[in-house]
């Protein structure tokens, strides 16, 4: 089953020291895996948003075996239940015949 | 410019249904959340908000903050791409626009005949366009080593126009001066400078030239022009290389056409 995260990514160095961010940004971008890749400010430096046909701790094991990596979140995109809006409206019971005649 | 924010949300309670669907349903009323997920991990919610200014994000945020259940929430506001004068340079050159196209999976590297003489080989040379190392690239041999054979360009799976790339590079070194004393610009120059005064080749002129541009920078062995010498007098003896140039008809046009590319960026 395909799953769909978002992975929080913190790196060793500081940004842009001699292309270094964006040589991790290429190797990131080169996985298939992932999505897009985005350089953010705040509690993370990279978040990667990653679709992934196998189950997202393979893809995480990848990216933590980067050089450059210094902790990485995974936070998993839960299936989420449609709103009674988007529901399918309910349907009747199928009639059936009581009794057939013999 | 709108900015792009990534809005981490920690939720106070914890009961995933309705609580959780009616927090979704409040954060996608707003008209400036786009994307709404629930995640399971460090946080909760994960929104995506576009806002006209970098300023904007703080004010959603604090509307989210205002919610009662929200415990915490953390602001991830995407950074515009760092500036690359250099990348905008080349691509702004015809035949550079596809490098960004370049998913660096090597295979024009692969296929490069002339690769062991590189400097750099084509796929790290797209890399450091991208890192913007502009002096490492124009003083490199790479783009003077390339035969134009095409295999890059053929094999390429994203469709980058390598050989393009490589002419473009060429161009850029040279308008920068950091061609100077190499071989291959020395006899285009050679090549260029026979072509404007005379409508055609002449070799002999052609190759003096040649061997006085790079002779004069040092980095030519000047024992290679006496062991050129012995081939000339055979083309000489056999009238396959004369002395003095022949002209064209017409060469003036032709001399106009190469002074108005010239004066249109073209080497000199």
């Amino acid at each position: 089953m395909g799953t769909k995260a978002y992975f929080m990514v913190n790196m060793k160095k500081r940004f842009n020291e001699d292309g270094y961010y964006l040589d991790a940004v290429r190797e990131l971008e080169a996985m298939p895996e992932v999505e897009s890749v985005e350089q953010v400010s705040g509690v993370c430096d990279l978040l990667v948003k990653v679709d992934a046909p196998i189950r997202v701790i393979f893809v995480a094991n990848k990216i933590r075996a980067k050089e450059w990596l210094k902790s990485l979140h995974v936070l998993r995109i839960e299936y989420t239940e449609p709103s009674e809006a988007l529901k399918p409206a309910e349907r009747e019971p199928l009639k059936t015949r009581a009794s057939s005649p013999k | 410019m709108k900015t792009k924010a990534y809005l981490m949300i920690k939720m106070e309670r914890e009961n995933g249904g309705d609580g959780h669907r009616s927090a979704i349903k409040e954060l996608e009323a707003m008209p400036e959340v786009e994307v709404v997920a629930s995640v399971s991990g460090e946080y909760d919610l994960v929104g995506v908000a576009m806002v006209d200014t970098p300023k904007g994000v703080a004010g959603v945020a604090n509307k989210i903050q205002a919610k009662e259940w929200v415990k915490s929430l953390h602001v991830l506001r995407v950074e515009p791409a760092a500036p690359n004068p250099f990348l905008d340079e080349v691509c702004s050159t015809p035949g550079g626009e596809s490098i960004r196209w370049c998913a660096q999976c090597g295979m024009c590297s692969a296929s490069c005949p002339n690769v062991a003489q590189m400097d750099y080989s084509p796929r790290k040379i797209i890399a450091l366009v991208r890192a913007g190392r502009r002096y490492d690239i124009l003083t490199s041999n790479t783009m003077w080593i390339c035969a134009s054979c095409y295999l890059c360009t053929v094999r390429c799976p994203k469709d980058v126009k390598i050989t393009e790339l490589m002419h473009a590079l060429e161009r850029l070194s040279t308008r920068h001066g950091l061609s100077y004393g190499r071989a291959t610009p020395a006899m285009y120059r050679a090549f260029i400078d026979s072509i404007k005064n005379n409508g055609r080749v002449h070799e002999l002129g052609m190759m003096t030239r040649f061997y006085l541009l790079t002779l004069s920078t040092g980095k030519m062995n000047p024992l290679a022009t006496i062991k050129m010498l012995p081939l000339a007098l055979k083309l000489l003896l056999r009238g396959r290389m004369s002395i003095m140039p022949t002209k064209i008809k017409g060469s003036k046009q032709l001399k106009t056409i190469v002074e108005r590319a010239q004066a249109l960026g073209g080497a000199r």
